[in-house]
C-alpha cells in the first residue's frame, strides 16, 4: 500500500516535470517568434517610437608616442540634427540651409519630410559653418558634439596606431588591440518627451554624456620612427624591392622605439589604400630568414659546447653532400673558424654546426629564442611562422635549418631573438604600449620589460656578439652596416623566396636582411631591416646594410649616446644628417672608378687595395661583390676593363698582406 | 547497493551563475535611471550585490540544517507569517509602494513577507501531507483543511493587493496536491470554483481589467494600456539572434517600465539576443529538472514534497515571468527568480534553494 503510494507520487511528479519542459518549450518557441520570425517588425516599431534615442559617438582616447606626441587624437566637432515635427515650414527652413550646406534644396527638404523624428542634417560640421547654422536659430534644428578621428602625424607609426571606421571601432593595429579600452562610453540624446508623458526626458536633451575613453602611451618614439620609415623608403626604392621592414628594439627592455612598414599609408584616409599596403608586416608577415639564422645556430652549439670558439670547420671547397644533397657556398672555403662561419656566412659551416648539433637540441634552441611562437606583441593579427617539430626533419632538413631555409619567422620574432643575444641572453616579451591611462591620469595598464626565459648564458651571449662584430668588421659580409664611432654586431640575411604558385625556391625572388645591435659593449638598439624582393642586388649586405648604418647612426646620435670608439676624421658631427651617399671625386680618383658604358660599368682594377676600399667603390654602385679573404687584393673577376652588369657575379680575393 | 549523493552541484552552480548574471542584469538595466534619479549609476547594482552575498549566506545556513528541522518549525513559521502578512496591512506599519502595502519597513531595511509566506506555506503543506499519509484521499481530511489555510492566506495576499503572488501560490498549492495523491476531481471542481472570484477579482479592480484588456488587444491603445508590452516586444524583439549587446539595450532608458525588477527579461531578450534568452531559459530549465529528481528520489515523503515544492514554486515564478515579458501572459508583478532586483524575493528564493539542497544531499539512488 505504501509503496504503491509513492510509486503514484513518483509517476506524478514526473508528470509535473513533462508538463515544465512543456512550458519551456512554449517559451523557447515564443523568444523564437518574437526575435527571429518577427524581428522585423519590432526593428521597425522601435524606429517609429515617438521619443527617438540617439547615440553619441564617444570620444576614443588619444594614442602618444614616448615623447608625449599625439598620433592620433578625437575632435570634438558639431553635428546638426532635425527633428520635423518641430519645424514649423520645411521648404522654406530646407531653401535657407541647403546652400549654407552644399547640397541641394530638393535633398534636403526630403529629407526632412521622411517619416521619421530625427534626421541628421550633416555630421561633422566645420566650425564656422555650425556657428553660421545656429546662428540662424531655427525651431527643430539642432547641434550635438560629435567627435571624428583624426591622425596628425600622417604615415608616421601607421601600421602601429591603426586606423577606425567610420563610427570610432578600431580596425587595425593598436586601434584595433585596445579598442574596448579607448572606446569611452556611448551617450544618449532623447529627442522626444517620451510616450507616457513623463517629465524625464526633454526635446533634444542629452540624457547620457558620452565620456571619453582610455588614452595609449606608446614606446614608439616618433623621431625614430620618423628615421626608420625614411631610411626603409630609402632602401626599398632604392633596390626596386616590393616591401620593407624596418624594426628598432630596445635589447634590454623589449620595447619597440620604431616598427616601419613599406609600403605604407596615410591613415586619415586608410580607404584609399590598397590592403597590402595597409597590413602591419612586422608581425603579421612571415619570411625565411636565411643566414641571420646562423647567429641562433652558432649560439646553440657554443652554449652545449659542441663546438667552442677557436674550432675549425674544414668547409669543403664550396659544396658538400649531405641528406642526399649537395649543398653549396657561394664562395668557396677551405677551413673556417666558427667565427668566420658566421662573418663569412658559410652554410656548409653552419650544416656541419647543426650536425653537430643534432636536431633535437637545435629545435629546442630554436623554441627557446621564440621562433614558432607569438612574441605576444600587444598588436593584432601576429602569427607564427613556421617551425616543424624536430620529429619531422627529414634528410637534408637539419642542414637548411641551420643555415635558415625551411623555416619562417616574423620580423618581430628575429629582432626580440637577437635582442635576446645583445641583452645577456634573456628572451624578452616585445611591447608597444607602455601604459594605458584614463582621462582623470589613473594607469589602467603599466607594462614592464617581461623576461620571458634565458636562453643563452652570459658568457655565451657576449662570445656570439663579439662574432657578430667581426661581421661588419672588414671582410665580413656585412661592413656598410658599421656605424661610424660604434661598435657594430650584425649578421646579413640573403633568403630565397618560396614561389606561393610553384611550391619552390624562386630563381630570381630574395629576401634580403639585416640584424644587429649597436654598440656591441652596451647595446642600446637591436635593429632589423628586412628588403622583400630587391632587383639591384639581392644580398642583405648590399641592401638591408646601409639602412642598418643610417638608422642606427641617426637614432644614436637623437639619443644621444656617446661613441664608443674614436670617430673617422670625416665623421660628420653628431646630429647633422650623414652626407647623401654620392661619389666623392676625391676619393673615386684615388680608388678608381666604374665608367658607365653602353652596357653597364667597367670593372676596375681592385689589385692592392684594402677590402674596405673595394666595398667603398662597389657599393656606391649598388654591385653585388663577394669578398674572399681578408688583406690586399690579388685576384678579381671579373677582369680590370671588362663589362660588368649589376646582375653579374663579382668577386674579389684578399690574401694578408706580409 | 544505495549511497548518498552529497550536494547537488548541478544546482549549485545554476543558481549561483543566475544570481550572478542578474547582479550583471540589474546593474545593465538600471544605471541610467539610477543616475537620473539617485546620482548613482551603481546604486541598484551595490544593493543587490549585498543581497546576493546575504542570500548566498542565506543558502548556506540553510545547507547545512537537517530539513526534518522545518517539520518541526513548519506551523510556527506559517503562524507568524500569516501574523506579518496581517501588520503589512496596518497603515503606518506597513510600506506602500505603487498603491500596494506589500513592505514592511524595519529600521535600516524593509522586507516584502508575501516572498517568505510563500516557503512557510510549502513548508506547512510538506508537513502536513507526511502526516497524513494516505488520509489525503479524504476530502475533508486532505483537502480541504488546506484550502482553508490557502484561502486565509489568498485573502491576505489579495488585500495588499498582489494577485501574482496569490495566483502563483494557489497553483503551487494543488500542483502539491496533485503530487501528493489528491483526486484530480476535486482539484479541477476547486479550480472551476475559484474562476469566478478570479474573474470578480479581476474585472472589479480597474487597473487589472485594463490589463487584460490590453493583453487581449495592445494595438488598441499603444501608448497607454498596450505601452507595458509592446515595449516589452519591441525590446526581446529588437534583440534578434545575437542581440545589441550587453549594456547597449535602449529600451531600458524610460521605455520599459520597471527595467530591472519585473522586466529585467525584456532586457536580457534586447541586450543578449536569442542566444543569451536560450541560455537562460536552459538554466532554469535544468534547475528546475534537478529540483524534481530530488523530489523523485528524496528519503522520505516530507523531503519529498518540500523539495518539489520549492522547484515548483521557482519553476512557476521563472515561467509566469518570462511568458509575461514574451506576451503570453497578461501582465503582473511577479520577479523573474535569482535575476529580478529585490532583496527580499532573492534571498528568499536562495534560502529555500538551501533547503532543497540539504535534501538533495540525503538523496539515494540505486547504484
Amino acid at each position: 500500500m505504501r509503496d504503491d503510494r509513492e510509486k503514484w507520487a513518483r509517476i506524478r511528479i514526473r508528470i509535473v516535470g513533462t508538463v515544465f519542459a512543456g512550458v519551456f518549450v512554449l517559451v523557447a518557441a515564443r523568444a523564437f517568434y518574437l526575435q527571429i520570425v518577427k524581428k522585423d517588425t519590432w526593428v521597425k516599431l522601435a524606429g517609429r517610437q515617438h521619443q527617438k534615442i540617439v547615440p553619441l559617438t564617444p570620444a576614443r582616447g588619444t594614442i602618444y608616442d614616448s615623447t608625449g606626441a599625439s598620433l592620433a587624437v578625437s575632435i570634438e566637432m558639431d553635428s546638426c540634427f532635425a527633428e520635423p515635427d518641430g519645424i514649423e515650414n520645411i521648404p522654406e527652413v530646407a531653401a535657407r540651409l541647403a546652400p549654407l550646406l552644399n547640397i541641394s534644396k530638393q535633398e534636403l527638404e526630403k529629407k526632412l519630410k521622411g517619416s521619421k523624428n530625427f534626421v541628421w542634417v550633416q555630421r561633422h560640421l566645420a566650425p564656422d559653418l555650425a556657428k553660421k547654422i545656429k546662428d540662424l536659430g531655427i525651431d527643430g534644428i539642432g547641434f550635438v558634439k560629435e567627435t571624428r578621428r583624426f591622425y596628425p602625424n600622417s604615415e608616421v607609426a601607421a601600421h602601429v596606431v591603426g586606423f577606425t571606421g567610420l563610427d570610432p571601432q578600431g580596425l587595425e593595429g593598436v586601434e584595433l588591440k585596445y579598442n574596448s579600452m579607448m572606446l569611452g562610453n556611448t551617450g544618449y540624446l532623447v529627442t522626444e518627451r517620451d510616450a507616457l508623458g513623463r517629465d524625464i526626458a526633454l526635446k533634444g536633451q542629452v540624457v547620457k554624456k558620452s565620456s571619453k575613453g582610455a588614452n595609449v602611451f606608446l614606446t614608439v618614439d616618433k623621431n625614430i620612427q620618423y628615421i626608420a620609415e625614411k631610411e626603409l623608403t630609402k632602401a626599398v626604392t632604392g633596390s626596386r624591392a616590393t616591401a620593407g621592414i624596418a624594426l628598432v628594439m630596445e635589447p634590454q627592455t623589449g620595447k619597440i622605439l620604431a616598427m616601419a612598414n613599406y609600403p605604407s599609408f596615410n591613415p586619415n584616409a586608410y580607404r584609399h589604400y590598397a590592403p597590402q599596403c595597409l597590413r602591419n608586416r612586422a608581425v603579421a608577415d612571415s619570411f625565411e630568414p636565411g643566414s641571420t639564422f646562423k647567429v641562433f645556430l652558432i649560439a646553440a652549439a657554443l652554449e652545449e659546447k659542441v663546438v667552442s670558439q677557436n674550432d675549425t670547420l674544414n668547409c669543403e671547397g664550396g659544396s658538400y653532400a649531405v641528406g642526399g644533397r649537395t649543398i653549396h657556398d657561394t664562395h668557396k672555403y677551405g677551413s673556417l673558424k666558427i667565427s668566420e662561419v658566421l662573418k663569412y656566412s658559410s652554410n656548409i659551416g653552419a650544416a656541419k654546426i647543426g650536425a653537430k648539433l643534432g636536431p633535437q637540441r637545435l629545435f629546442s634552441y630554436l623554441k627557446g629564442f621564440g621562433f614558432g611562437d607569438r612574441t605576444e606583441i600587444d598588436l593584432p593579427g601576429e602569427v607564427t611562422g613556421y617551425l616543424r617539430d624536430n620529429s619531422q626533419w627529414y634528410g637534408i632538413d637539419l642542414a637548411t635549418i641551420s643555415f635558415g631555409q625551411g623555416i619562417s619567422l616574423s620580423a618581430i620574432q628575429l629582432a626580440t631573438a637577437v635582442s635576446a643575444v645583445a641583452n645577456g641572453g634573456n628572451l624578452m616579451k616585445p611591447y608597444i604600449v607602455d601604459r594605458v591611462s584614463d582621462n582623470n591620469g589613473t594607469i589602467l595598464q603599466q607594462s614592464y620589460p617581461q623576461i620571458r626565459r634565458r636562453v643563452i648564458s652570459q658568457k655565451t651571449a657576449s662570445t656570439i656578439a663579439k662574432m657578430m662584430e667581426g661581421v661588419t668588421d672588414e671582410g665580413g659580409t656585412g661592413t656598410k652596416a658599421s656605424v661610424d664611432g660604434f661598435t657594430v654586431a650584425g649578421k646579413t640575411g640573403t633568403a630565397q623566396k618560396v614561389d606561393p604558385l610553384t611550391r619552390r625556391y624562386s630563381a630570381s625572388k630574395r629576401t634580403a636582411s639585416f640584424v644587429g645591435f649597436v654598440p656591441v659593449e652596451q647595446p642600446r638598439l637591436t635593429i632589423l631591416v628586412v628588403i622583400d624582393e630587391p632587383k639591384t642586388s639581392s644580398y642583405g649586405g648590399v641592401v638591408a646594410a646601409p639602412a642598418f648604418s643610417e638608422i642606427a647612426m641617426q637614432s644614436l646620435c637623437y639619443l644621444k649616446a656617446p661613441p664608443g670608439k674614436p670617430l673617422k676624421a670625416k665623421a660628420q658631427p653628431p646630429g647633422s644628417p650623414l652626407p647623401p651617399p654620392k661619389v666623392q671625386p676625391a676619393l673615386q680618383a684615388e680608388e678608381g672608378t666604374f665608367e658607365l658604358g653602353d652596357e653597364g660599368y667597367a670593372m676596375p682594377d681592385f689589385r692592392g687595395k684594402s677590402m674596405r676600399q673595394v666595398l667603398r667603390v662597389m657599393g656606391k654602385r649598388d654591385l653585388n661583390v663577394k669578398l674572399i679573404g681578408s688583406g690586399r687584393a690579388v685576384e678579381q673577376n671579373p677582369q680590370p676593363g671588362q663589362k660588368i652588369k649589376v646582375s653579374d657575379q663579382v668577386w674579389v680575393r684578399f690574401v694578408p698582406s706580409a | 547497493m544505495k549511497k548518498a549523493e552529497g550536494y547537488d552541484l548541478i544546482i549549485v552552480l545554476m543558481v549561483v551563475a543566475l544570481t550572478c548574471f542578474g547582479v550583471v542584469m540589474v546593474y545593465s538595466a538600471s544605471s541610467i535611471m539610477a543616475t537620473k534619479k539617485f546620482h548613482d549609476g551603481f546604486y541598484f547594482l551595490k544593493r543587490q550585490g549585498i543581497y546576493a552575498l546575504l542570500g548566498f549566506g542565506a543558502m548556506a545556513v540553510a545547507m547545512r540544517i537537517d530539513y526534518h528541522f522545518w517539520k518541526k518549525a513548519a506551523i510556527p513559521i506559517l503562524l507568524a507569517c500569516l501574523g506579518l502578512l496581517v501588520l503589512v496591512l496596518i497603515p503606518g506599519i506597513g510600506g506602500s509602494a505603487g498603491g500596494s502595502s506589500r513592505w514592511l519597513r524595519l529600521p535600516g531595511f524593509s522586507f516584502q513577507p508575501s516572498e517568505m509566506a510563500k516557503i512557510a506555506f510549502i513548508m506547512y503543506m510538506a508537513f502536513s501531507l507526511d502526516k497524513k499519509q494516505d488520509k489525503v484521499r479524504f476530502f475533508s481530511t486532505g483537502f480541504l483543511p488546506y484550502m482553508v489555510v490557502l484561502a486565509v492566506m489568498l485573502l491576505l495576499l489579495l488585500k495588499q493587493p498582489d494577485l501574482g503572488s496569490s495566483l502563483t501560490l494557489g497553483c503551487v498549492a494543488m500542483v502539491m496536491l496533485f503530487a501528493a495523491g489528491t483526486r484530480l476531481s476535486y482539484i479541477l471542481s476547486m479550480l472551476l470554483l475559484a474562476l469566478p472570484f478570479l474573474y470578480y477579482a479581476i474585472m472589479h479592480v480597474d487597473y487589472r481589467r485594463r490589463r487584460i484588456m490590453a493583453f487581449l488587444n495592445p494595438w488598441e491603445d499603444p501608448s497607454n494600456t498596450g505601452f507595458q508590452i509592446i515595449q516589452s516586444w519591441i525590446a526581446v524583439g529588437t534583440g534578434g539572434v545575437f542581440g545589441q549587446g550587453l549594456g547597449e539595450g535602449k529600451q531600458k532608458l524610460f521605455y520599459l517600465p520597471e527595467a530591472h525588477t519585473d522586466f529585467i527579461f525584456s532586457v536580457v531578450g534586447e541586450e543578449l539576443g536569442f542566444i543569451g534568452v536560450m541560455v537562460i531559459v536552459a538554466m532554469f530549465f535544468l534547475l528546475i529538472q534537478r529540483g524534481i529528481r530530488v523530489a523523485l528520489y528524496a528519503e522520505d515523503n516530507f523531503g519529498r514534497s518540500l523539495a518539489f515544492g520549492i522547484s515548483t514554486l521557482v519553476g512557476l515564478e521563472a515561467f509566469v515571468n518570462i511568458a509575461v515579458v514574451t506576451g503570453i501572459f497578461p501582465t503582473k508583478g511577479l520577479a523573474l527568480p535569482f535575476i529580478s532586483y529585490g532583496g527580499s524575493s532573492l534571498i528568499i528564493t536562495l534560502f529555500a534553494v538551501g533547503i532543497l539542497l540539504n535534501i538533495s544531499s540525503r538523496v539515494r539512488v540505486l547504484s
